[in-house]
């Protein structure tokens, strides 16, 4: 079962945008001031209270330095909050699409704070080839195809404007194109995400937001160990100067030295330790191994090349530039490549395709081949190819596919007649 | 979430040290992780086996076309019927081609006539679908190790468990040939990215006589290995029992992983369908001529069956599954088998 953690929502011009990486640091900056705020008014109450000015300066003191670290918490806690539901923006439901993988599947990495698993999808029948490759995307307003990597290629683009993904590849129209009233006001990358983003969720900031706390604590520890270390420093320098008698400048130099290092241990080994912590949660992410039947071989890893059939939740993603792309991710499905019918490639440079039309209709023309989506023939099999995949995918993330799923009489695993039961008086309400 | 929320979260309570001991347990698998360089616990991590990519565990599916499969099911340890229940045999009727006609009882087809022939196809996905599933039927001339001859290969749309294009149908025009007699046809389902590949291809192997003390049947058995091979048999008396009612099938309280569900079930079913318990009865009277042929690469020979079973008041037939096995020193194959149906000629 697929993993949601994120919910999209509704966006209309002049609401608060999404959640961008560029407020990050105000986020930080904000929660931080907060807490060092309340945790120096509270201090210096407590302080005056308990020990007069002196408890009051020395309540200040702490105030602050816990406050900053209540503060932290707070920030990783709004930063969770805003990522997980205040990111994406619906553009309407779930989507299907058919393509090829363009790179193998990769995750954010902990040093992007994401464990999400994506991958750029190339809508069929739009070709892989190197000389393919799309440097900005299309301008369909102005009805001019995108940049391309060889030239060659993009004379043929040119020549053959319907097969670019924003003029008129059926699924990048609908899929990549720009939305009004969304983008309009929040941005589109001309030269990012140029394919179909597919990402799968991870859940990273779920289990932020639940360790905010013991994160905060742990960074304090280390902050104190640090302090304490910086102390330790000065006051060993202090005591290898008094006991060697020193001349000033050659102290001074120790005294860097000898504290730099008492300071650097305690800080590297807190950021190595919550780095090593942080790691082992993120890596903690096993995926549901138990969902197989025995008898069912492992899997081969989805790869670059891999033609596929996915399905998931379009948005707009407004934590970068701005893309559309399908998020999350709820089915990835391997088409086999044996057989040309079940997918098609625009492919000019190869004309001697010997096709059969898996609809026992007329195999294209070499003319069609050249044309691409200009062809009629050509366009109406890309869609019925699709369709034929999307409407069974679709089927099966239904509500009555699902009622019936529950059905006793669906609970077999070998072969309805060896473990299965007679469906008697079941039925779907 | 507001700040007094947010703030909420950050004072110490259980979640701070539940936090805690999470992060420690993070720090040690990193340690561990670190220290086992080679060893690396893939059943905790998204990636592959080789590391090389990234599996996309929970939402990377494949679908699971299946039929009723003697090879897999007797790879499980269950006995089995070669009366297949999902390929079927249906008349043509030639003033209409697209209608279907009566089912064929099983047995001897005439030569040179046109059937219909149904292959029944499942899912035992419930996330993946197979849109374009290849289903190729062949028939061999009779018996088992025989060459395989095509009939035609369809495309189905097979939608995941518990859709409506779950079971799907392929559908074959098919014209016996010249000769006349016992096939025994053959559905291979072919898919890539199979979970399961092994469930893939099932036969239809049925003779059908009335028993006059005794009935007799005859199959070819062929060895198509590269070496000399004896040939043994099995026989046995399993018939498919009737499916329970659902409402017989007690519910289960417990949450159960598909894994767990599976385990259980494939138990449950041995303990039903266990190969080795249902003997041929000591009442009945069977004859196998040659019963352990030694057969060279590529020689075939017609085996010979005698049976005169011992019949109840009333019963009208009973069966007898016949398993062939090619033997060479340890290794024994199997080779497919037949289900000889034995009607009572006493009675009408």
């Amino acid at each position: 079962m697929f993993r949601q953690y994120t919910k999209c929502f509704t966006y209309k011009d002049g609401d608060p945008k999404p959640f961008n990486e560029k407020d990050e640091v105000w986020v930080g900056l904000k929660n931080g001031a907060l807490g060092a705020f309340f945790g120096a008014l509270m201090g210096v109450v407590v302080g005056l209270l308990v020990g007069g000015p002196v408890g009051a300066v020395v309540g200040l003191l702490v105030g602050v330095f816990s406050g900053v670290y209540v503060g932290m918490a707070m920030a990783i806690s709004d930063v969770s909050n805003k990522w997980l539901n205040h990111r994406l923006v619906c553009l309407g439901g779930d989507v299907c699409a058919v393509g090829t993988v363009l790179k193998s599947p990769e995750d954010g990495g902990l040093g992007n704070f994401d464990n999400d698993e994506y991958f750029e999808l190339v809508p069929m029948p739009y070709p892989t080839g190197a000389g393919w490759l799309y440097t900005e995307r299309g301008d369909w307003e102005n009805a001019k195809v995108g940049r391309v990597t060889g030239p060659g290629e993009q004379s043929l683009l040119e020549s053959h404007p319907a097969n670019d993904l924003q003029l008129g590849n059926p699924q990048g129209v609908a899929l990549m194109r720009s939305v009004l009233g969304v983008t309009k006001a929040l941005g589109y990358s001309k030269t990012e995400e140029l394919y179909v983003h597919c990402e799968a969720e991870g859940d990273f900031w779920v289990r932020m937001n639940d360790l905010a706390s013991a994160i905060a604590a742990l960074a304090a520890v280390g902050a104190v160990a640090t302090a304490a270390g910086a102390l330790a420093g000065v006051a060993a320098a202090a005591a290898i100067c008094a006991a060697a008698g020193l001349f000033w400048l050659i102290c001074f130099i120790v005294a860097v030295i000898v504290i730099a290092i008492c300071t650097a241990i305690p800080a590297a080994l807190t950021y190595v330790a919550l780095k090593a912590a942080l790691q082992g949660v993120y890596d903690a992410n096993p995926g549901d191994v138990e969902d197989t039947h025995i008898g069912d071989r492992p899997k081969d890893p989805i790869v670059q090349g891999d033609r596929v059939a996915v399905f998931g939740t379009h948005v707009y993603d407004g934590f970068h530039d701005g893309w559309n792309e399908i998020h999350p991710l709820k089915l990835v499905m391997r088409i086999p490549r044996e057989e040309w019918a079940w997918y098609l490639q625009w492919d000019p440079g190869d004309l001697t395709l010997n096709d059969v039309d898996p609809a026992g209709g007329a195999p294209l023309t070499p003319d069609d081949l050249m044309r691409g989506l200009e062809s009629d023939a050509f366009r109406r099999r890309t869609i019925w190819l699709k369709d034929r995949w999307c409407e069974l995918i679709s089927e099966a993330f239904s509500d009555p596919v699902h009622t019936s799923q529950g059905l006793r009489s669906q609970q077999w695993t070998i072969h309805p007649q060896v473990d299965g039961c007679r469906d008697v008086h079941e039925h779907i309400e | 979430m507001n700040i007094a929320a947010r703030a909420r979260t950050a004072v110490p309570g259980p979640q701070l040290f539940r936090g805690l001991a999470t992060l420690l347990n993070g720090l040690w698998r990193s340690l561990h992780n670190a220290l086992h360089v080679g060893r690396r616990d893939t059943s905790r991590s998204s990636r592959s086996a080789d590391d090389c990519c990234l599996e996309l565990t929970n939402i990377y599916r494949r679908p699971d076309p299946l039929l009723y499969s003697q090879y897999y099911l007797m790879a499980l340890g269950l006995a089995v019927t070669w009366d297949n229940p999902d390929i079927d045999v249906f008349e043509f009727d030639p003033t209409d081609v697209q209608q279907r006609g009566a089912l064929v009882a099983a047995g001897a087809l005439p030569p040179n006539t046109r059937y219909w022939v149904r292959v029944q196809v499942w899912n035992g996905s419930g996330d993946a679908p197979a849109a374009g599933l290849p289903v190729a039927l062949s028939y061999l001339d009779f018996g088992a190790g025989i060459t395989s001859n095509p009939i035609g290969t369809q495309q189905i749309s097979l939608g995941v468990k518990g859709s409506p294009h779950s079971p799907a149908y392929a559908w074959f025009l098919w014209t016996t040939p010249e000769g006349g007699g016992h096939y025994c046809i053959q559905a291979l389902l072919i898919w890539p990215d199979d979970a399961n590949p092994w469930n893939n291809l099932g036969q239809k192997n049925i003779q059908v006589a009335t028993a006059h003390s005794p009935a007799r049947f005859r199959f070819e058995v062929r060895n198509t290995a590269s070496q000399r091979r004896w040939i043994e048999f099995e026989s046995d008396v399993y018939e498919l029992p009737a499916q329970p009612p659902c409402e017989d099938v007690p519910a289960r309280h417990r949450p159960e992983s598909l894994r767990e569900r599976s385990i259980r079930q494939l138990d449950e079913a041995r303990s039903l369908h266990r190969r080795n318990e249902w003997p041929v009865p000591y009442s009945w009277v069977l004859t196998i001529t040659p019963d352990q042929p030694l057969l060279a690469p590529g020689e075939s020979t017609t085996i010979q069956v005698d049976v005169e079973p011992s019949w109840h008041d009333g019963q009208r037939s009973a069966v007898l599954n016949l398993n062939v096995f090619g033997v060479l020193e340890d290794t024994r194959n199997h080779l497919g088998g037949v289900t000889l149906q034995i009607l009572n000629g006493q009675v009408a």
